[in-house]
């Protein structure tokens, strides 16, 4: 005798609301944020980040000359230091450095957003894949990962954008290229240890494929690790591109790129200290949240760390 | 005549957890008493504080967000709730040792098993009064010889041995050595066996009840198996949700369990022989600890419950002959009441 | 009750490889050749300390692990060699509850999308008739069914394990693995599901193979038991029997070193030496070495068989030992 009928009908639509189904999602978002808020580096990681953001979304209508942006040149002005007129000064062919500032966050992001997503893409289903499947799989997988790995990044970076030409879309390829290798690490080993739990294997005995598995079962277990390494990435995704901008390798002028603004300014110092000074404590701010903010998601995650 | 005073005396504890959400009332009053030479099991279920209980002795709780609210731990007249953390560092280990429960986490796995009971015998070698020291012997003859204390095969070998190459019932009596190391008074066992198959559990089980009656040691046995606790302890102490609801000699407890709780527990034990007959659990759960019920704390799920247990706690009393029980249907002289 | 039983297992047989020693290959024979017999409706339990291969035989019945050699017959069918999409049908009809509740299920999945996952896959459910059938498994095994939006770590560990006993039957199962269901359970809670798992059986016309190293506990739910040690099974026949009459030298050892919550009288003789680890097994008898009736250099060389013993009034009774190997004669 069976409970289950044939005929299973259809109740409809659910009868609680929206907000009563998805309480407990909801009560865990709360907790995640009230353990994240007491923790006062995590939120001064936020407000920088926050800021940044806001910036980059907001910047070409507020800055005070949007012609500088693009290079305009107005030799009167040059190297003008801190003023009402140009909070930051101006460069040396009269550019408002905070202008050039403000549009050079929205490239930040951009080249941010790209290198660690393009990173992710790459990185995390081949370390699923390396994880959950071992034999040659795995070690071919590994030891490529190792191969790139036993280089560094920087190195490798400047390499790849000689091949290319330089400029600012080759370097965000090189290091596009160079950066996915960490997430192969971080979810390889999060998958090698996630594979033997008890509910994967119940996910078999209910017939779902490998496919399913490690998208349904796996990937979504993996996203913690993933978040606060990508939280990290997204600062020195940045200072990386700074790095090959400052040295000439990556943006050129008169793209308005923090690294590219200080290798120019570097031969203004120090009488003419605020062009270099700016975009640095630009990227340090920025660098400096991101930071934060991800220390602050590791123990939000955590699980130990937690509830005290 | 006079009874010799207590080794360990519990009274009136009350311990609290402070979380995000408020404090947990995880301990609400409890008083449990030892003599020297006496074994005491605790039994109950998850949450009802007896890991919390024997930790809070030794100490080993994070002080905060634990607190003591109230109440004192007397251990030899002296009282450890309130003793500074440099004297509970001569207590742990030499006159209070513990055994805890997953013997592989509590050994260090790069280090051979003779290292860490050397270390530990030199550790204490310090801290025992002359008369204690082991008169001549090195560390590793008194590491020998507690290891031949524990049974363990080989011992001259095994100081060269890994953790990892050892068995799990070899590695807790490599444990129980080292407890032994520093000549305690009291030991303190924290499920010692759970982890152990049944036939080791059984040999292990059979050496402390040896070492017990050969070492003269008062011994506190925590389990949630309470066939466990029925094998090596005269008394037996039940616990629910914070509070001592029973203690009584085994005997006692085990033919005539008093308390709705207990006689509910030993009723949802399945038996190895005789009848097949139906087994009944307790329905509910443990009352939240951040707001615990002003009565009883059994109040929800007894099935004996009357109007007084809502509103008044139950003191502990004795029932009659030293069984003692914390329940308003027992005010005073003993009762029989009948699980139904 | 039909004449062919549900689930037949002959030879049962799985090795790993492992690595053993600096540069050693060694050979583990979790399973070593064991026959079992289920027939629709029974429950038989399992039982054995650990390295007793008890959970490798549960992995080899539902599929999770290959047999290295044997046979396992399923409803008149050979399984073993099956692959892909009969293995999945196969599936369907036997199905298994998992030791641990705290990670039997997906901590990023709720309580709805765990159980849904077999009715989506199996019988492509959707909407509102999967809603439908979701609720009417959580009323099967007592559960609100608000539990649904619920995520596993705010339900209780007998509530989990409720939780997967739904989506276990989920697709109606005709053969139910259980390896340790209660093991992880307070008491209360365990006597709560023992009986609710005695009377699921009943309702669901269910076959239990029940995996335990609690012996009590099996008494309490299988009509007939199987003693395993270092892969083979040594002992069978209905559990009253076997546990108030053993005829093997370890099952009767096991029985005595359970302990009951009842006042000792005298001390039970206890098992010297360690569970031999399952690499290294001595030739001959595997439990020779601890042996206490031991009869002589018979049981060092040569493995004994599992043969039929008459001493049984309800069934079929087994043995794997030497002291009644002339009782064939």
């Amino acid at each position: 005798m069976n409970t289950a009928s044939p005929e299973v009908t259809d109740t409809g639509r659910p009868t609680e609301s929206w907000r009563e189904r998805h309480a407990s999602s909801i009560r865990q978002m709360r907790l995640y944020w009230h353990t994240y808020r007491r923790n006062a580096s995590a939120m001064v990681g936020l407000v920088l980040v926050v800021i940044f953001l806001l910036l980059s979304l907001i910047s070409p209508w507020i800055v005070p000359y949007p012609a500088d942006a693009t290079g305009a040149v107005h030799m009167a002005d040059k190297l003008l230091p801190p003023s009402a007129a140009h909070w930051f000064g101006t460069d040396e062919v009269g550019n408002d450095i905070l202008t050039r500032l403000l549009i050079g966050t929205r490239l930040s992001l951009e080249i941010a957003v790209i290198i660690t997503g393009v990173a992710a893409i790459i990185g995390v289903p081949l370390g699923i894949l390396a994880g959950f499947s071992g034999g040659w799989t795995r070690e071919i997988i590994m030891r490529v990962t190792d191969v790139f790995l036993s280089v560094p990044a920087l190195v490798l970076a400047i390499a790849i954008v000689a091949a290319l030409g330089i400029g600012i879309v080759n370097a965000i390829v090189a290091l596009s290229l160079v950066w996915w290798p960490g997430y192969v690490r971080l979810v390889e080993s999060k998958t090698l240890s996630l594979k033997g739990e008890a509910y994967v294997d119940a996910a078999r005995l209910a017939g779902a494929s490998t496919a399913r598995i490690l998208f349904s079962h796996i990937l979504p277990n993996c996203l913690s690790p993933i978040l606060v390494k990508a939280s990290m990435d997204m600062g020195m995704a940045i200072l990386a591109a700074a790095s090959l901008g400052f040295i000439g390798l990556g943006a050129q002028p008169p793209t308005p790129e923090w690294g590219a603004m200080i290798s120019i300014g570097r031969n203004y110092l120090p009488t003419w200290w605020w062009y270099a000074t700016f975009p640095g404590l630009a990227i340090y701010l920025t660098v400096l949240g991101f930071n934060l903010m991800g220390d602050g998601l590791r123990d939000v995650f955590d699980p130990k760390s937690r509830g005290r | 005549m006079t009874s010799p005073l207590p080794v360990l005396s519990i009274e009136n504890l009350h311990l609290d957890f402070d979380t995000f959400d408020g404090a947990l009332h995880v301990l609400d009053g409890i008083n449990i008493s030892l003599d020297a030479g006496e074994t005491v099991g605790i039994v109950g279920e998850t949450g009802c504080g007896k890991s919390v209980t024997v930790r809070s002795i030794l100490r080993l709780l994070p002080m905060p967000p634990a607190r003591f609210s109230s109440g004192a731990i007397h251990f030899k007249g002296r009282d450890l709730a309130a003793a500074s953390e440099r004297d509970m560092r001569r207590i742990r280990g030499l006159e209070i040792a513990l055994i805890p429960q997953d013997p592989m986490s509590y050994l260090n796995p790069v280090f051979t098993v003779g290292q860490q009971l050397t270390d530990v015998i030199r550790a204490h070698g310090r801290n025992l009064p002359p008369a204690q020291r082991s008169a001549g012997k090195s560390a590793r003859e008194r590491a020998i010889e507690l290891l031949t204390q524990v049974h363990l095969p080989h011992p001259e070998k095994q100081l060269e041995a890994y953790p990892h190459e050892l068995s799990g019932g070899m590695r807790q009596r490599v444990l129980i050595a080292m407890a032994l190391a520093g000549q305690p008074s009291l030991l303190i066992a924290d499920e010692p066996t759970t982890a152990l198959d049944v036939t080791i559990q059984a040999q292990i089980l059979r050496l402390i009840g040896d070492l017990v009656g050969r070492l003269g040691l008062a011994v506190i046995l925590i389990s949630h198996d309470i066939g466990v606790v029925a094998k090596v302890c005269r008394r037996i102490v039940v616990m629910y949700a914070g509070t001592v609801v029973e203690d009584a000699s085994a005997e006692d407890l085990l033919e005539r369990p008093l308390h709705p709780y207990t006689q509910g527990l030993l009723a949802a034990i399945p038996k190895l022989h005789g009848d097949n007959q139906q087994l009944s659990g307790i329905p509910g759960s443990i009352p939240n600890l951040l707001q615990p019920p002003a009565g009883c704390r059994f109040y929800d799920r007894c099935p004996l419950r009357m109007d007084v247990c809502r509103t008044q706690k139950p003191p502990l009393v004795d029932a009659g002959g030293g069984q003692r029980v914390a329940c308003h249907l027992y005010p005073g002289p003993r009762q029989e009441a009948h699980y139904v | 009750m039909s004449d062919v039983p549900l689930l037949q297992v002959r030879g049962l047989t799985k090795h790993f490889d492992i690595h053993s020693g600096r540069f050693g290959k060694a050979l583990l024979k979790a399973v070593d050749g064991i026959d079992l017999t289920l027939d629709r409706g029974e429950s038989l339990g399992l039982v054995g300390e650990s390295g007793s291969g008890k959970s490798t035989v549960a992995r080899l019945v539902t599929g999770l692990h290959r047999p290295t050699g044997g046979e396992i017959v399923f409803a008149g069918s050979s399984i073993q060699d099956m692959s892909g999409r009969d293995r999945r049908r196969i599936g369907r009809d036997i199905q298994m509850v998992f030791q641990d509740p705290h990670s039997s299920l997906n901590p990023r999945k709720t309580i709805f999308g765990s159980i849904a996952e077999p009715l989506t896959i199996h019988d492509g459910l959707r909407g509102g008739r999967l809603r439908a059938r979701v609720e009417e498994l959580l009323e099967t095994v007592q559960l609100d069914r608000r539990f649904m939006y619920r995520f596993p770590h705010e339900l209780s560990g007998g509530q989990k394990q409720r939780v997967c006993i739904a989506r276990a039957v989920a697709l109606n199962p005709k053969l139910l693995v259980l390896d340790e269901p209660t093991s992880a359970l307070d008491v209360s809670v365990q006597a709560q599901i023992l009986e609710f798992l005695r009377e699921l059986q009943y309702r669901l016309d269910l076959t239990y193979l029940f995996i335990s190293h609690n012996l009590a506990v099996v008494r309490h739910v299988c009509s007939r038991v199987a003693v395993m040690y270092m892969g083979r099974v040594i002992e069978a026949g209905p559990t009253t029997e076997v546990f108030d009459q053993p005829n093997h030298p370890y099952t009767k050892v096991l029985l005595a070193s359970v302990p009951e919550p009842v006042v000792q009288q005298q001390e039970a003789p206890t098992l010297g030496g360690d569970v031999p680890s399952p690499i290294s097994l001595p030739p001959g008898c595997p439990f020779n070495p601890r042996c206490p009736n031991k009869i002589g250099p018979v049981c060092e060389t040569l493995n004994p068989e599992l043969i039929p013993v008459g001493n049984s009034t309800t069934g079929a009774r087994h043995v794997a030992c030497h002291l009644f190997s002339d009782q064939l004669r």
